[in-house]
């Protein structure tokens, strides 16, 4: 094929001057030589129907997540069921029925069981089916397929075969993992975005081989053949052994020709690729892991409750088994009435012991009810039904995504009440990944007048703050008219007005829309060409014209609007050249050579097309950390432009070029503070012979071949980029996403800490990390990297040392520190913490980061987030959430005790992985201060009713045992034991689970102070979970023998009839339905109408059971035929001893909650009195401030950021009215 | 290409656009009701001072009365208790009462006399009460049979009355179970001032036994004619629902000690008066060392005399009353005013706290 015909559209893809040449590779294309296990793998390119049967046979495309299938899906279920030790003994306990050990008929045994375990495994098929439907929708994606004689057409995912040729189209994500065979450019190159599979943001480049460029559309693959011989399926991303045989010669295969899987094609129109994995063996499946299943802290102490209850129970067991032996052996014998010369082995007094075995099973299944058989599923429903309160919350709903929260599972939800520690993904999880230009300062003088979202909020903040210290600081002009004031002249102060100022007036220009994607820039200076008229417009002109030459983006004209949209490297490049085109210098064309700008505000008036002659283009890279050009312009003009960190640029600076220097240092330390990504601009003229000297040096830097080419090229960079002038510096905003400041500040108010782990660099973690305001100016940042001297040295151990030291030196300032304001931030790279996540260092380097306000982890593999969020959750015992977005943040999600997923963005990973999802960061605050909150309390309390509540009944039938000398005979009605846990106390409990608020939704986030009930484990700690085990001992014990002494002997009726075991046992249990329902009642403080309902309704209902069930056949409801109408309801006795157990019963609790909350009232009790008494709609005033006040002491967010301001001015404040003050101190110093 | 519309895209532009206005076709977004928003109107009941002071108030002054009412019921009641087991054992066999009690030889008639103490007015209710029977024991109140109790169709469904089923011949017993077997077989004749009292059992079982439980067609059949005889024998001409003490025995008693209903007298029983009963002394509670008693009591509204129901009310009213007390003291002396937001923890414990 001819390499040089006419290309419609510019395909030149190659920006890249340290790779332009391709490097001669024909010393590396030896095929690789491999054989034996590992690598097995053949596929015929183009013939899928190869693949079809044995032995060349691979698993198709189809994908499947689910746990389980039709078949199997009862079976392993059932299984899964009773894994839990507590429907173990249910299940056994079920089976003994059957046999005439039990106390209980068979049915009331089995039917709770079956009820309880159906429940559990429909809500199991249901996730499970959930799943499955999110299979599908991967699985029916579309796809182009070769279909042979060179047509394409569509296939869904779940069809493509080993084998298929696929025509993947800018923007879709790759079916399977493909070889590359050639993309829509020239030179068999494509971008590739692999966010979902490792979170980097950058585009990757991949590349065909040579031999298979001619296939470039889709008649040439009427006939294509090849081989590919490679490895086995494997989980490794980053590499890939294979040969690919076409045309009788053998070509070795490397990565980067695979595409991958659940990666996107990005900047290429299209790319064919013929399939080597599909489904399950692709790399990315193979490194789904299983998620893992979760436990909540509560319900693993809930766990060690039930083997509490399980010991209790074996012990009264063991106690009446004993007793019963006893009594066998040596009374029985006396009760002729039972005819003990006449019996079986399970009363038989001779054989005392086996009889006392037996009986041991019955006490067993008797006392069971010491175990809430419905807990387990009361506590399912409660939780699936809560989590349909969170995927229903319309506030937690994305407009723009069209997502709501999803709770994807749903037993962490009261686990959300109790996070401590949050770990978070930075692209795409705090920011958009998109970059707006917002400010610049050119030749000294600073422009843009638009604020960052982070100093929007923390202005409102600073303006609440001033309002209530109004009083303290009356002579303070804040944000109201501050002209004229005794101290204006002070320097520093005049800045923070000025700050103060455009914040304000930019948050009265806030209905200004801008809807320039990238462009946030507001300043009537430089807009539509006012620029000409400033004072130094030739610099602007300049400092324009490098935004619009010195990058490698390509430019694509947008038919719809006539403009152009530009494929840069980096969403900042993209925000430089859209910033240049709203200034009027719009690049417009790209060549192998030049680079064309219309200028639309020169003198003539007409727009001129000027072409500049890209002589060199020396790339960026993160060590170099600056990118420059080498350009020509029409008037033949050599210029040097170069755009690079600033701190690189100063450096960089010629004698006669800092003159700028000053004014743009300081505008670059506000941009910084206000969390903005900043680069600098400069340029230097050329003569010709300089540039043609040095032009022969790069070129045979460029040209060699060997290990030492990069450096040489480097050194050779670096001798031009030198004597530079200083034109102006931009500052980005990396785009947070909405509502992430004051999510954070929210969070931080809650107790929160957050830690953030990143795969970007440094100095971008550091940038948004002053957006979030997890740094801020003031803040001591303790960076710890690995020193690049000790590096190169020595081994491995110098550089632990190295690292050690660093810590324990950090560890040491910190505890030195005496400044109760003081904040720390950690900030630690990848390298660093691979030796510092060492066993021996890991404690170390937690303590350390424990001690500090912010972390954080910068170029971190995912790996390391995982094993971070590891040493977080085991190191410091508490509870752990991670929320990312991509694929790299799986690892972590999993790891960490709740992990949540952003499910905004495309790629699914996360999500799938994820325990909940939602759509923007901001929503976690909801998601755990209203949620989570309210979930913990209601699930905490519920579990201890549970508890109280079956104690309450278990020990009754226990205590009854005694009196009849422990035979295993029990006071109820089989009946009324199983209605007891399946409907007569359920509702009300799962209507507390479901629906107790101790607080409104408004008042949880107005005070993120009451968060912290949760991780400080208030309502779940042994103390109260054995208050609770107590009162279900006094009331079981008050029920008990209350009802024994009032019906001991006497009549209770006025017609003398004596009560009999069901008078006795109905009474006694009307007494524990009351009682527990008025407990239960006592116990909430929230009713809506489902509550009254419910608790209410429960006592009806067994009033209701009880009539109904006495007017039955005396067959089926033997000695409770009748019971109420006949016996019971006449009697006032009855009704009187069912008040008197009820009011004793409560009493103590009552006493409890009522001094407790005189005395000892927590947070939420006053708050709730504050709402009952409408305080805060009377005084607003102290509402307000309290509701400033509840934070937790905390050291980030914009909250912590204004009170650190606020206290400099104030001590300037001081220092300006005591005379000895002479040094004002700027506040960004 | 990029269907990127209306923004002129920067770099890496996502393509969102398109996507997203589709699913917003198909909005997820969730409907907006109260109730999934948790927003239902609720009640939010708080515990002020007033509550808690009133409804102990309240408990205070119902239940005081409640208890002086049952107490002063409880008072009305007379009752005559007469523990007679061994006292009806004549002398030369109180040392071998076993023996005595299960010979067919001995007289067990035996006559005792005891003052009524206050007047009682008809209708004065007998009861017998046995102490340490087991009638609760498992195996006991399993023994029966309630389906062949019922109708005669059920005869032979004795399966559930081991060891008390059939004959040594298989057929069914009837009544069968450990329960009907053991029916209590002491009989009481009453006379005052030797005047003869008739004994009524009318109205002592439960209507609801003898109309649904206890069948009128089934009559006793092969009832205690097995070799071990255990209590009383029943007239097998007279069906099972009119046995009434039959009935009566057969309500299993919860506890260990028990009184079940003989009979009543129907006349009033004036203060002083001698009373005569002549006991068939037959029931054996000797083995096990029971105490078997008389008992002549009547009975008010709450029933027979109870004073723990009175004394319990009347303890917890007045408990009641002092814990108004208490708290209301509590807060005269230490007031916290409701909704004080001193008391919240961030301003109880400034430490800590920036200002």
């Amino acid at each position: 094929m001819t390499r040089g015909r006419i290309r419609a559209k510019l395909r030149q893809s190659h920006l890249y001057t340290f790779t332009c040449f391709r490097q001669d590779t024909a010393d590396a294309e030896v095929p690789h030589s491999f054989d034996g296990p590992g690598f097995s793998r053949i596929v015929y390119c183009n013939q899928p129907q190869v693949h079809s049967k044995k032995p060349l046979y691979y698993t198709s495309n189809n994908i499947s997540t689910t746990k389980y299938n039709i078949i199997t899906f009862l079976p392993k279920a059932i299984f899964e069921q009773f894994r839990r030790v507590a429907n173990l003994y249910f299940l056994l306990a079920a089976i003994l029925s059957l046999t005439p050990v039990a106390p209980f008929s068979a049915v009331s045994m089995i039917a709770p069981l079956a009820f309880v375990v159906g429940l559990s495994m429909a809500k199991e098929a249901l996730e499970d089916w959930r799943r499955f439907i999110q299979d599908m929708k991967v699985n029916t994606r579309k796809a182009s397929i070769h279909k042979g004689n060179g047509v394409f057409g569509f296939k869904p995912w779940q069809r493509i075969r080993v084998g298929d040729v696929v025509k993947v189209e800018k923007d879709q994500f790759f079916p399977a993992d493909l070889l590359l065979l050639s993309s829509s450019y020239d030179d068999g190159i494509c971008y590739v975005e692999t966010m979902n599979l490792d979170g980097e943001t950058n585009l990757k480049v991949k590349r065909s081989l040579e031999v298979t460029l001619p296939l470039e559309d889709d008649g040439t693959f009427n006939d294509f053949r090849g081989t590919i011989k490679c490895e086995d399926p494997n989980p490794s991303l980053y590499t890939f052994v294979g040969n690919f045989e076409y045309e009788r010669q053998v070509y070795p295969l490397d990565p980067s020709q695979i595409l991958l899987r659940d990666s996107k094609l990005r900047n290429t129109a299209y790319v064919y690729g013929v399939v080597i994995f599909t489904g399950h063996d692709s790399k990315v499946m193979q490194n789904a892991t299983q998620s893992p299943s979760k436990r909540s802290r509560i319900e693993r102490k809930m766990d060690q409750i039930i083997y509490i209850l399980f010991t209790l129970l074996v012990v009264i067991s063991l106690i009446s088994s004993i007793g019963f032996a006893v009594k066998t052996k040596y009374q029985m014998p006396d009760w002729w009435y039972l005819q003990p010369n006449n019996t079986t082995n399970f009363y038989n007094p001779k054989k005392p012991a086996l009889s006392g075995i037996f009986h041991l099973v019955t006490a067993l299944i008797l006392y069971g009810y010491l175990i809430p058989i419905s807990l387990y599923v009361s506590i399912e429903v409660v939780k699936v039904l809560q989590a349909t309160f969170i995927n229903q919350d319309i506030h937690m709903y994305d407009e723009e995504t069209g997502n709501t929260a999803q709770a994807r599972t749903s037993n962490l939800n009261e686990e959300l009440g109790q996070v401590d520690t949050i770990l978070s993904d930075k692209t795409g999880t705090l920011t958009c990944n998109q970059m707006d230009f917002l400010k610049c300062s050119i030749a000294g003088s600073a422009y843009g007048s638009g604020s960052s979202e982070v100093e929007l909020a923390a202005a409102k903040q600073m303006a609440i703050d001033l309002e209530e210290q109004g009083n303290e600081l009356s002579n303070f002009p804040m944000h109201k008219n501050s002209t004229g004031d005794s101290w204006n002249d002070a320097s520093g102060l005049g800045a923070t007005e000025i700050e103060l100022e455009t914040v304000v007036t930019s948050k009265d220009e806030k209905e200004h829309k801008h809807v320039i994607k990238g462009f946030s820039f507001e300043d009537i200076r430089l807009m539509g060409g006012n620029w000409s008229k400033e004072p130094n417009a030739d610099v602007i002109e300049l400092f324009l014209r490098i935004l619009a030459v010195c990058h490698t983006a390509i430019p694509e004209r947008n038919e719809e609007i006539g403009g152009f949209n530009y494929e840069a490297e980096s969403p900042d490049e993209g925000s430089f050249l859209v910033a240049a085109r709203e200034f009027g210098f719009e690049f417009c064309k790209r060549t192998h050579t030049s680079v064309h700008v219309r200028e639309r505000y020169v003198s003539s008036g007409q727009p001129v097309e000027r072409e500049y002659q890209i002589l060199n283009l020396l790339e960026f890279t993160s060590k170099r950390k600056r990118m420059s050009v080498i350009v020509r312009d029409e008037d033949g003009q050599i210029f040097l432009l170069c755009k690079g960190a600033d701190s690189i640029i100063f450096d960089r600076l010629a004698k006669n070029g800092r003159m700028y220097e000053e004014a743009t240092t300081r505008h670059l330390n506000e941009y910084g503070e206000s969390g903005l990504r900043t680069l600098a601009l400069a340029y230097k003229k050329l003569e010709e012979s300089e540039y043609s000297a040095w032009n022969s040096e790069f070129m045979k830097a460029k040209t060699s071949i060997g290990p030492d080419r990069d450096a040489m090229l480097e050194r050779v960079s670096d001798a031009m980029e030198r004597e530079l002038i200083l034109v102006g510096a931009t500052a980005v905003e990396d785009k947070l996403q909405k509502g992430v400041p004051q999510c954070i500040d929210k969070l931080a108010q809650a107790g929160l800490k957050l830690w953030v782990l990143t795969g970007d660099k440094m100095e971008t973690a550091i940038n948004i990390g002053f957006a979030c305001s997890l740094l801020r100016q003031g803040m001591k940042q303790i960076c710890i990297t690995l020193n690049p001297d000790v590096q190169t040295q020595d081994g491995k151990e110098a550089v632990k040392e190295n690292i050690l030291m660093q810590i324990t030196n950090a560890s040491q300032m910190i505890k030195l520190e005496k400044d109760p304001h003081a904040a720390f931030a950690l900030i630690i790279d990848g390298k660093t913490l691979e030796h510092a996540l060492a066993d021996d260092m890991k404690y170390q380097f937690l303590g350390l980061a424990v001690d500090c306000a912010s972390v954080i982890c910068c170029r971190v593999s995912p790996k390391q987030k995982a094993l971070v969020t590891r040493l977080v959750k085991e190191g410091t015992g508490k509870t752990t959430l991670a929320i990312g977005d991509g694929a790299n943040d799986v690892g972590m999600i999993q790891e960490a005790d709740i992990g949540v997923g952003i499910s905004g963005v495309e790629g699914m990973q996360a999500v799938m992985a994820s325990d909940f999802s939602i759509a923007q960061f901001r929503f976690l605050e909801r998601l755990l201060v209203v949620h989570g909150h309210w979930c913990y309390k209601r699930i905490a309390q519920m579990i201890c009713y549970f508890f109280y509540k079956n104690i309450a009944f278990g020990l009754t039938l226990f205590y009854f045992e005694a009196f009849t000398g422990f035979s295993g005979q029990s006071v109820y009605d089989d009946w009324y034991m199983l209605l007891f846990n399946v409907i007569l106390t359920s509702l009300p409990v799962i209507s507390l689970g479901v629906f107790e608020q101790d607080v409104s939704s408004e008042v949880c986030l107005q005070f993120p102070a009451l968060y912290q009930q949760g991780p400080r484990n208030l309502f779940f700690d042994w103390y109260r979970i054995f208050g609770w085990m107590g009162n279900g001992l006094y009331t079981s014990l008050i029920i008990f023998f209350l009802n024994i002494i009032i019906f001991y002997d006497q009549a209770f009726r006025s017609a003398g009839q004596t009560a009999d075991m069901s008078a006795v046992g109905t009474t006694m249990f009307t007494c524990i339905i009351c009682a527990v329902n008025c407990q239960i009642a006592l116990t909430m403080s929230h009713f809506t109408w489902i509550q009254h309902l419910f608790v209410w309704g429960s006592i009806t209902t067994w009033y209701i059971f009880l009539l109904l069930y006495g007017m039955t056949s005396p067959l089926f409801s033997g000695t409770a035929y009748q019971i109420l109408v006949e016996a019971l309801a006449p009697a006032p006795m009855y009704w009187c001893a069912t008040l008197l157990v009820i009011v004793t019963c409560n009493l103590p609790y009552l006493v409890h909650i009522s001094f407790q909350r005189s005395f000892n009232p927590m947070d939420h009790h006053i708050i709730q009195e504050i709402k009952y008494y409408r305080k805060d709609v009377e005084d607003q005033y102290m509402w307000t401030r309290e509701r400033s006040k509840a934070r937790q002491e905390t050291k980030i967010g914009f909250t912590a950021r204004v009170d650190a301001k606020i206290r400099q001015l104030r001590g300037k404040l001081q220092k300006k009215h005591s005379p000895t003050a002479t040094n004002v101190q700027t506040p960004l110093s | 290409m990029d269907p990127n519309g209306g923004s002129s895209s920067a770099g890496a532009a996502d393509g969102a656009s398109d996507p997203a206005a589709a699913r917003r076709r198909h909005s997820k977004k969730p409907k907006y009701s109260r109730f999934t928003q948790q927003e239902l109107p609720a009640c939010k009941p708080i515990l002020t001072p007033g509550w808690v002071i009133s409804s102990f108030i309240f408990v205070g002054i119902i239940f005081i009365p409640i208890g002086l009412a049952s107490l002063f019921a409880s008072e009305r009641v007379v009752e005559i208790v007469h523990r007679y087991d061994k006292d009806c054992v004549p002398a030369s066999y109180r040392n071998d009462m076993l023996a005595y009690i299960q010979s067919n030889e001995t007289n067990k008639t035996c006559t005792r006399t005891f003052l009524v103490p206050k007047q009682m007015k008809s209708p004065v209710y007998i009861y017998y009460q046995l102490d340490n029977f087991y009638q609760n024991h498992r195996r006991y109140v399993k023994s029966r049979s309630d389906k062949q109790l019922r109708s005669r169709a059920s005869e032979n469904d004795t399966s559930s009355c081991d060891p008390e089923d059939v004959t040594a011949n298989k057929s069914a017993i009837v009544p069968c179970g450990l329960i009907a077997w053991s029916l209590f077989n002491d009989t009481y004749g009453f006379s005052v001032n030797n005047t003869l009292l008739g004994v009524s059992k009318k109205n002592i079982a439960w209507k609801s036994d003898q109309q649904h439980k206890f069948g009128s067609d089934v009559y006793p059949k092969n009832f205690q004619s097995g070799g071990l005889i255990g209590g009383a024998k029943l007239n097998s001409s007279i069906p099972l629902s009119q046995q009434v003490d039959l009935i009566v025995w057969m309500r299993t008693a919860a506890l260990p000690t028990f009184r079940k209903l003989y009979g009543k007298i129907e006349v009033d029983l004036e203060a002083n008066s001698e009373l005569t009963v002549v006991i068939e002394n037959n029931y054996n509670t000797y083995s096990f060392g029971g105490k078997k008693k008389l008992v002549l009591s009547t009975t008010s509204w709450i029933g027979g005399k109870n004073d723990f129901l009175g004394i319990a009310y009347i303890t917890l009213g007045g408990l009641s009353l002092f814990l108004a007390i208490s708290f209301l003291l509590i807060y005269i002396i230490k007031p916290r005013p409701l909704g004080d937001p001193t008391f919240l923890s961030w301003n109880r414990n400034p430490a800590g706290h920036f200002n």
